[in-house]
């Protein structure tokens, strides 16, 4: 009987490990099968780009103004991605809403695309957010804008994401948490130029 | 739960679907896909089918194992009795199939089960991850991308980081160009009728110069006619106004009529071909004087003239 014993042993042994590596392919690396054959940025860093979106509250056109920074020398990058300023300098801001202005007929129609509460009211750029209205390519790589209708007058709000459903979905949700509207998304752009 | 399970058993998502080309800026740069990092690839991908002991043969080598004893190759070192000997191979046979298909049953069922679970969680939590809201922009409002800045490292000082040139301009005005003389532009316009003379144009009225003009139908405005996107009206114009003998803006005026009641879009379209232009090189301008939806497209060295606009000449 332990002579018989021994020889399932034996026999079991081996089909054990083979049942084994026959298993072993599943390993459950779902992930795995997307894996870029290329991978992006490498060899060439990608510099900082912050992207505004701007309005012009008279023909509800919206601007995109994107701000290239050339890298500062002892910058470190993350990954294939120059850092951005940790401090947007005002000047930035202000330029962008130049850029806007320079296409409007009149410079006062040009605000920032992310609108506070009181804005459909009081319609002035200062019932907007520059900070809001910019994404930086740091942190998100898409940037999308939500608008409702208010008396023919778009009433916005901008949200960043590090991909599209992100970006859209950011831009919705802050949009209708403001406004406690219904918003739609009207426009989604990558941060970086291409 | 259940829902979400569902949906993902379709084996995509609204988030696969590349969304409309979205605006100006959409359809140059979006490149839908390109670094988006989407979990994609995580519960609505298929992964290879487990097939267990029922796959097809191994590839040589790789599988059955040289070890594995066979029943038909005893060991020749082994002494029985036939009786013993047969009774020993018919019981070890069998056992041995037994245990081999009991072994790859349970190993692969327990393998099926746990891909399973797995896969079940991970598109469960990938649906959770993707909110209901995230779906395809819902208009195609162009968003209108102005030309990228460069700026130092510090953030002090910038310049326009791409260029450009009078090319691009010139074919977008089709093949006019700021500077041109009343005479040469009528060149370009043989449907205007005859030929233009600084002297014979009448004056623009709302400028602080002497401004002279000259107005055509924009359905007969050959290479100045907007492109295909979008309707105006049978009144719509475009005039074209000179500065000291010179063409330094065309102004394009889109006027609703019962046929198109707002031409909103069409001037939408035209405009956003401009507005990637350098300020150097043209600056552009969309405003509207209700009903009429006007784009200018000026020289940028035309002085004080740059920030009038003039009376909108009456139909």
């Amino acid at each position: 009987m332990t002579k018989w014993l021994r020889r399932l042993a034996i026999l079991l042994l081996p089909m054990l490990v083979s049942a084994a590596s026959r298993a072993s392919p599943l390993e459950f690396n779902l992930g795995g099968y997307d894996k870029p054959t290329v991978l992006e940025g490498v060899g060439s860093l990608r510099a900082c780009t912050i992207t505004y979106l701007l309005q012009n509250r008279v023909t509800n056109d919206t601007y995109a103004a994107r701000m290239q920074f050339t890298p500062a020398p002892a910058a470190i990058p993350v990954g294939a991605q120059m850092p951005c300023p940790t401090l947007v300098p005002p000047l930035v801001d202000e330029t962008a809403l130049n850029e806007c202005r320079d296409h409007a007929a009149d410079k006062a129609d040009c605000v920032f695309a992310d609108m506070g509460r009181d804005f459909p009211g009081k319609p002035e750029l200062a019932n907007t957010s520059e900070s809001a209205s910019r994404c930086l390519s740091d942190k998100a790589s898409e940037i999308a804008i939500a608008c409702l209708d208010s008396g023919g007058s778009a009433v916005c709000n901008v949200g960043c994401g590090e991909d599209l459903p992100g970006a859209i979905a950011a831009a919705r949700s802050r949009c209708e948490a403001t406004h406690q509207q219904a918003c739609t998304i009207t426009g989604v752009l990558p941060v970086a130029a291409p | 739960m259940q829902t979400a399970c569902m949906h993902d058993s379709q084996g995509r998502s609204d988030a696969d679907t590349p969304p409309p080309l979205v605006g100006l800026g959409r359809e140059a740069d979006q490149g839908w896909g390109q670094g988006s990092g989407l979990p994609l690839a995580v519960g609505v991908r298929t992964p290879p089918p487990n097939l267990g002991p029922l796959r097809g043969p191994s590839p040589q080598g790789e599988g059955e194992s040289s070890f594995s004893p066979s029943p038909r190759h005893p060991s020749p070192a082994r002494r029985f009795q036939l009786p013993t000997l047969l009774a020993g191979r018919v019981f070890f046979s069998a056992a041995a199939l037994l245990a081999i298909a009991a072994t790859l049953a349970t190993a692969a069922v327990l393998a099926t089960a746990v891909f399973l679970a797995t896969a079940a969680l991970l598109s469960c939590g990938a649906a959770a991850q993707t909110p209901d809201t995230t779906k395809t922009p819902d208009t195609t409002q162009p968003i209108l991308v102005l030309p990228p800045l460069q700026w130092d490292a510090m953030g002090v000082g910038a310049h326009i980081a791409v260029q450009r040139g009078a090319d691009t301009l010139a074919r977008l005005m089709g093949g006019l160009t700021f500077g041109l003389k009343p005479d040469d532009v009528g060149q370009h316009l043989p449907r205007i009728g005859g030929e233009l003379h600084w002297k014979d144009l009448p004056t623009a009225k709302g400028f602080a110069n002497d401004v002279r003009f000259v107005r055509m139908p924009m359905r007969d405005a050959g290479a100045l006619r907007p492109p295909g996107t979008g309707c105006f009206g049978e009144p719509s114009d475009v005039v074209l106004l000179f500065r000291n003998g010179a063409l330094f803006r065309v102004s394009w005026r889109f006027r609703p009529d019962r046929s198109c009641p707002s031409p909103h879009d069409a001037a939408e379209a035209l405009y956003a071909g401009f507005v990637p232009l350098s300020s150097a090189v043209a600056i552009s301008t969309h405003y509207s004087a209700a009903p009429v939806e006007v784009v200018d497209v000026t020289d940028p060295g035309a002085g004080p003239a740059l920030a009038q606009h003039g009376e909108l000449p009456s139909q």
